[in-house]
């Protein structure tokens, strides 16, 4: 949840009711199968992210970029956020993922390997 | 256990039926989500403005199912713990004594560490407890002998055999993946119905259901084993056949809930207690009781589980939070009672 005082915090467990209540503005899911399953699910389809197709994937390769393992990756979700919550434009990114990626793990990945380790990680 | 009133007696029904009415419409009306009775109430009386779609999910989509899982669960637990409390004559007997409980735990942690779908998960949670049981049936057979007090045999065989499942879920807690599986066990451990789906409530009740109907038939029979194996036998009760069915409708209805809730226990202890102090030991009437009452407070307990705060609380720590206060509080009033 972005806009702190609304959310928990931590890792937790809640309840498909919660989530109604918050109706939040952008789903950021760990799993790309509930990204694909949300729009028919009868819960999960009336929520405003979920019809406006503001449902993200994080990348997870070869670590999560937001949650687990606790990793460098991190770093990469650092950059990736901003530009997902509209707070830095999109220009760029996969430029500077690409030289972190350089610097982390001493390979640079071209384009054709960006695209998919980003996946679905901004819908439109 | 002081003696229940006359058989008829209509007050123990009647506070058992309020119990369960007032938790269903508590569980309706309470939860995160901005909806509650009055909404509904209006909406009948054809006033205030037509609720949103939201509410109707809420409402139809995740409320009702898990009360309708809350009550499956509770009276399954309730209703074992009733029977076991009955065969065994031991107040401190509860459905998970001959190691259901950590079978299905061991069957629901290997499924996790496998990284099975739920349905697996569910599966080998519902057969891990149903070859727990056997087991300890059967190493109680081996190991009696002629003359033993069976019960007492199988309770040791059932705490053998619960150690040795304990130290096979630790190990594969020790072999977890820290950060995706070893949450995942945790939380199946301490119970929850946050995950259970209608699917999943179905095939619960469908494995649950029939053997509560076997344990509500046996219900007068049960009360002949109360009498003591040697009291039992000269009456002509056939002693290790009940014995064996009411372990095995107990066992069926356990496992089941347990495969849909996760380790969710003290109901099947508490529950029954709060039944005899309501409707004296008759088990004719403690194990309709017991249904009423356990399917009452897991719906409770439920209901602050989901509502209490914006995470779930699981399930199995607030039975105990607000179990323990109810069982002081019905020791103590017992004591002061006539």
């Amino acid at each position: 949840m972005a806009g702190g005082e609304a959310g928990a915090r931590g890792l937790g467990q809640v309840s498909a009711e919660q989530v109604l209540a918050w109706d939040p503005d952008l789903i950021i899911a760990t799993d790309p199968r509930f990204a694909a399953g949300a729009r028919t699910d009868p819960v999960w389809s009336g929520l405003r992210a979920v019809r406006a197709g503001r449902v993200a994937v994080a990348p997870t390769v070869p670590d999560g970029w937001v949650d687990f393992p606790p990793s460098v990756n991190r770093l990469l979700g650092l950059l990736w956020l901003p530009v997902l919550l509209g707070a830095r434009p999109a220009e760029g990114l996969a430029g500077r993922i690409a030289e972190l990626h350089a610097l982390l793990y001493h390979h640079r990945p071209d384009e054709a390997q960006l695209a998919p380790l980003l996946g679905a990680a901004l819908p439109a | 256990m002081r003696e229940g009133g006359r058989p008829g007696a209509v007050l123990p029904w009647g506070l058992a039926f309020a119990a369960m009415l007032l938790a269903i419409l508590a569980a309706l009306g309470t939860g995160r989500f901005p909806v509650g009775l009055g909404d509904l109430l209006s909406l009948a009386l054809g006033r205030g403005d037509p609720l949103p779609d939201a509410a109707w999910t809420v409402l139809w989509n995740l409320r009702l199912p898990r009360i309708l899982a809350a009550v499956l669960v509770g009276a399954s637990l309730a209703a074992a713990g009733a029977a076991f409390q009955a065969m065994f004559r031991n107040p401190l007997a509860s459905p998970d004594l001959l190691g259901v409980s950590a079978g299905a735990s061991l069957g629901a942690v290997l499924g996790i560490v496998l990284d099975l779908p739920v349905a697996g998960v569910q599966l080998l949670a519902f057969g891990g407890g149903l070859v727990a049981v056997g087991g300890v049936l059967g190493l109680a057979g081996l190991a009696g002998r002629r003359g033993d007090d069976p019960t007492l045999v199988l309770v040791l065989a059932g705490i053998a055999l619960g150690a040795l499942l304990g130290a096979a879920i630790s190990m594969l807690k020790v072999f977890a993946d820290p950060y995706s599986q070893l949450p995942a066990i945790t939380f199946w451990l301490l119970g929850s119905l946050a995950g259970a789906t209608r699917g999943d409530i179905l095939a619960a009740a469908l494995a649950a259901v029939p053997w509560l109907v076997v344990l509500a038939l046996l219900r007068w029979r049960l009360n002949l084993l109360t009498l003591g194996e040697d009291e039992a036998r000269a009456l002509g009760v056939p002693t290790v056949r009940l014995r064996i069915a009411a372990i095995v409708a107990a066992t069926f209805a356990t496992a089941a809930c347990t495969a849909l809730a996760g380790g969710v226990g003290w109901v099947g202890l508490v529950v029954p207690h709060a039944a005899r102090m309501l409707g004296g030991a008759d088990l004719r009437r403690v194990l309709p009781l017991s249904m009423l009452l356990g399917a009452a407070f897991l719906l409770g307990v439920d209901t602050a589980a989901r509502s209490a705060a914006r995470v779930e609380i699981p399930l199995g720590v607030l039975t105990a939070v607000l179990g323990t206060p109810l069982f002081l509080w019905l020791l103590a009033s017992r004591r002061r009672g006539p």
